[in-house]
C-alpha cells in the first residue's frame, strides 16, 4: 500500500527524471547570440553548415550572418567604437590596418583559440591581429569561345584583338589594386613607384568596356558576353567554369598576387569566450576545408585536401603558397587613396 | 447668435489648450527628424570641418577638404556633370510623366487607382534588384537588342550599357513616379470647364495646352523637376553600375571616400557640398512657387 512518504519520494523521483534532459541540454552559450557581417550567397551558408549549426548544437551559440560589403562593415564598426554593430568583423587584407589602426581588434592567442596553431607557418600578415581563413588570388579569365589567341598576362588584356572586350576591376575592389601592383612590378616599379602600372593601364584602356567594384556586376558582363576577358577572383572563375561557362582560368604571368579574408575579434564584445570559441570553430579542418571544396580558395590552415580539389587551388601547399607576392597592407593602405584618385582621373 | 449655439451646430471651438495642441500633434515627428536627420546632418558638417583624413580621433577646425574640392577642376567638372545629369533625368521625366499624370488626374477614379498602382509598384522593389535587371535589359543579349536584331533595325547587337543615356534612362525610370504624381495632383485641382472655355474661345488644343494647362500645372511640373532632380544629383547605385566608369557622378565620389577610403571629412565637404547646392536649388523653386501660386 502506498503511504504519504512513499508517494511524495516518488514523485520527487518522477520530476528529477523529466527535467533531467533540460539540465543536461543547459550549455555554456544558451541565450547568447553573435552578430557577424557575412559575404554573403554560398559562403554564409557554407559558415552556417560548418561552424554556426555545430555550434548551435555544442554549446547553444546563436550565430547571425548580415550579408554586405565587408568595406561597409568596417566603416560602421569603426564608427561605433562604443557599441559595435558586429562581435566578428569578416574583412580582407587591405581593411585590417585600417581595424588595428583604429584600435578596433583584439589579438588572437592560442591559448584563447587554440587552432590558431594550424594556421600555415608565417602566413598571418598582421601578427597576433586577424585571423586569416582564405587566400583569394587574382588571376586571368578569357572566353575560350570568343578568344582566338590565349591569354597569359595582364599586359595582353592591351592586344588589339581585345579592343572592346575587357572588364576589370576598379580600384575600390582589392582586386583592382592587386593587378596595378602587378603590372607596375612587371614593369619595374612597386608600391612606390606606381608610373609603370598606369601607363600599362593606358595601354588596356582602349579595350576597357567598363570597370566595375562589383564582383557580382563583373561575373554578370562574362556571363552575358558583355565582355570577353579581364582579371577575377580565382573562386569566381572556377564558380563560372562550375555553372558551364565557357571560362578559361590563367594564373598571369605576371605573378600571384592575392590577399587573405580575415576573421577580427572586435573590441567590447559582451561575449568574448563565445567569439573564441567561433573562431576555434571557423578554423577547424571542416570549416576551412569546405570553403576550399566548394570556391577552390586557398586554406589557410594545414588542413588535408583531397588531391583533385588540392590541383586546382593555384596557391595549395608549399610549392603554391611559394608563388604568391608578399605585399605590406599597411603601406598599401597608405598609397591606396592617391592611386584610386589618379586611376579614377586616368580611366574615365 | 453667440459663440456656444455655433459650437452646438458642429464647429469646434479652439480654446487656450486646443491652440497649441498641433505642438503635441508634431512633436513624435519632429523629434525622430531632429534625431535622426538634424543631428546626423550637424555631425556630417562638424566632420567635413576635421584635420587629416580620419574622422576617429579627430580634431581641429579647416577648410582643407572644401579647399581641395573647390580649387580642383577634376572634382569641379564631375560635380557639374552631375547637375548636368540631374537635369536631364528630371526634363525626361517631364516628358514622359506630364502627359501620364495629367491623363490620371482626368480619369475615372477606377482607372486613376489602377494607374496609380502600376505607377508606385516599382517603388516597392530593391533599387540594386532594379539595376541589376536593367543590366539584364539593356545587355547585349538582352530584350533591347534582341528587339532591334528582330526588327531588322541593327546587323548584330550594339553596346546600350556604361554611357551617360543608359544612366538618365535608368534614373529617370526610378524617379519617373515622383514626377507622375506632382503633375497628377496639381491637374487634379485644375478645374476641366477652363479647357472647356478655351475650347468655346476657338483655341486648338495646342493653345489650350500652352495657355492654360502649362501654366496651372506650373506647380505641380516645378515640384515634380526638383524632386527628380535633388534625387538623381545624389544617386549613386545606378552610375556606379550602368554607367562604369565613364559616368562619374558626386554621390559615387562620396561613397568612395566614406565606405572604401574611410576619408570620411573629405566626404562629408564633398556631400555638404552637394547639399548646399541642392538645397539652394529647392528654397529658390519654392520661392518661385509662393510667388506665382497659379
Amino acid at each position: 500500500m502506498q503511504t504519504r512518504r512513499t508517494f511524495l519520494v516518488s514523485t520527487v523521483a518522477a520530476g528529477a527524471v523529466l527535467a533531467a534532459p533540460a539540465i543536461v541540454r543547459a550549455k555554456p552559450f544558451d541565450n547568447v547570440t553573435l552578430t557577424l557581417n557575412g559575404f554573403g550567397g554560398d559562403f554564409d551558408r557554407i559558415m552556417k553548415e560548418t561552424v554556426a549549426d555545430p555550434l548551435k548544437a555544442e554549446t547553444g551559440l546563436d550565430v547571425t550572418y548580415a550579408p554586405g560589403g565587408s568595406s561597409a562593415a568596417v566603416a560602421k564598426t569603426i564608427a561605433t567604437p562604443d557599441n559595435p554593430p558586429f562581435d566578428i568583423v569578416l574583412c580582407d587584407s587591405p581593411s585590417v590596418p585600417e581595424l588595428i589602426k583604429a584600435d578596433m581588434i583584439d589579438p588572437v592567442t592560442p591559448d584563447k583559440v587554440p587552432n590558431v596553431a594550424n594556421l600555415l607557418p608565417g602566413l598571418p600578415e598582421f601578427g597576433q591581429h586577424g585571423v586569416p581563413f582564405m587566400i583569394s588570388s587574382s588571376v586571368i579569365t578569357y572566353n575560350t569561345e570568343e578568344t582566338q589567341t590565349p591569354i597569359a598576362s595582364y599586359a595582353d588584356l592591351a592586344r588589339p584583338d581585345l579592343e572592346g572586350r575587357v572588364a576589370l576591376f576598379n580600384l575600390e575592389n582589392t582586386g583592382g589594386v592587386l593587378y596595378l601592383l602587378a603590372m607596375a612590378e612587371a614593369n619595374g616599379g612597386g608600391i612606390d613607384n606606381i608610373d609603370p602600372a598606369f601607363a600599362a593601364l593606358e595601354r588596356i584602356k582602349p579595350n576597357i568596356v567598363t570597370l566595375t567594384s562589383s564582383t557580382v556586376s563583373l561575373i554578370q558582363l562574362f556571363e552575358q558576353r558583355e565582355a570577353t576577358a579581364g582579371a577575377l577572383w580565382n573562386g569566381r572563375v572556377f564558380a563560372m567554369q562550375n555553372a558551364g561557362q565557357p571560362m578559361a582560368m590563367v594564373a598571369p604571368s605576371e605573378g600571384i598576387y592575392s590577399l587573405m579574408s580575415y576573421y577580427n575579434p572586435i573590441k567590447g564584445t559582451k561575449h568574448p569566450e563565445a567569439v573564441a570559441t567561433y573562431l576555434n570553430k571557423a578554423l577547424s579542418d571542416e570549416a576551412i576545408g569546405a570553403i576550399a571544396n566548394f570556391f577552390r580558395y586557398g586554406p589557410t590552415t594545414t588542413v588535408d585536401l583531397p588531391k583533385a580539389v588540392a590541383d586546382t587551388i593555384i596557391t595549395f601547399g608549399p610549392e603554391g603558397r611559394a608563388k604568391i607576392k608578399t605585399l605590406d597592407w599597411t603601406k598599401i593602405a597608405e598609397k591606396r587613396s592617391g592611386w584610386i584618385e589618379r586611376f579614377n582621373r586616368t580611366m574615365a | 447668435m453667440n459663440s456656444s449655439s455655433v459650437a452646438a451646430r458642429g464647429t469646434v471651438r479652439v480654446g487656450p489648450s486646443g491652440r497649441y495642441a498641433w505642438i503635441a500633434l508634431t512633436a513624435p515627428l519632429a523629434i525622430v527628424l531632429l534625431l535622426f536627420l538634424v543631428v546626423p546632418i550637424l555631425s556630417l558638417l562638424r566632420a567635413s570641418f576635421f584635420e587629416g583624413d580620419r574622422s576617429f580621433n579627430a580634431s581641429g577646425v579647416s577648410l582643407e577638404h572644401y579647399l581641395r574640392f573647390l580649387t580642383d577642376s577634376y572634382y569641379l567638372n564631375v560635380m557639374l556633370d552631375t547637375l548636368g545629369y540631374g537635369l536631364a533625368t528630371a526634363l525626361l521625366c517631364l516628358v514622359l510623366g506630364f502627359p501620364t499624370g495629367y491623363a490620371l488626374a482626368r480619369a475615372k477614379p477606377h482607372w486613376r487607382r489602377w494607374g496609380l498602382i502600376i505607377i508606385i509598384l516599382p517603388l516597392t522593389l530593391s533599387l540594386v534588384i532594379v539595376v541589376f535587371g536593367w543590366l539584364v535589359v539593356l545587355g547585349r543579349q538582352g530584350l533591347v537588342n534582341q528587339v532591334l536584331v528582330f526588327t531588322g533595325l541593327i546587323d548584330k547587337p550594339i553596346r546600350l550599357l556604361f554611357n551617360s543615356p543608359a544612366v538618365i534612362i535608368v534614373l529617370a525610370q526610378q524617379f519617373l513616379p515622383f514626377m507622375v504624381l506632382s503633375v497628377m495632383s496639381v491637374v487634379g485641382h485644375i478645374d476641366p470647364t477652363l479647357e472647356q472655355a478655351s475650347a468655346n474661345l476657338r483655341a486648338n488644343r495646342w493653345t489650350t495646352f500652352r495657355k492654360v494647362i502649362v501654366p496651372l500645372s506650373l506647380p505641380g511640373i516645378l515640384s515634380g523637376l526638383t524632386l527628380v532632380f535633388v534625387l538623381s544629383v545624389s544617386a549613386f547605385i545606378t552610375p556606379r553600375l550602368i554607367g562604369g566608369h565613364r559616368v562619374q557622378m558626386l554621390g559615387s565620389l562620396i561613397y568612395e571616400q566614406i565606405i572604401v577610403l574611410l576619408n570620411w571629412p573629405f566626404g562629408a565637404a564633398m556631400s555638404a557640398v552637394l547639399f548646399t547646392v541642392t538645397l539652394t536649388i529647392t528654397l529658390i523653386v519654392n520661392k518661385w512657387l509662393k510667388s506665382h501660386p497659379g
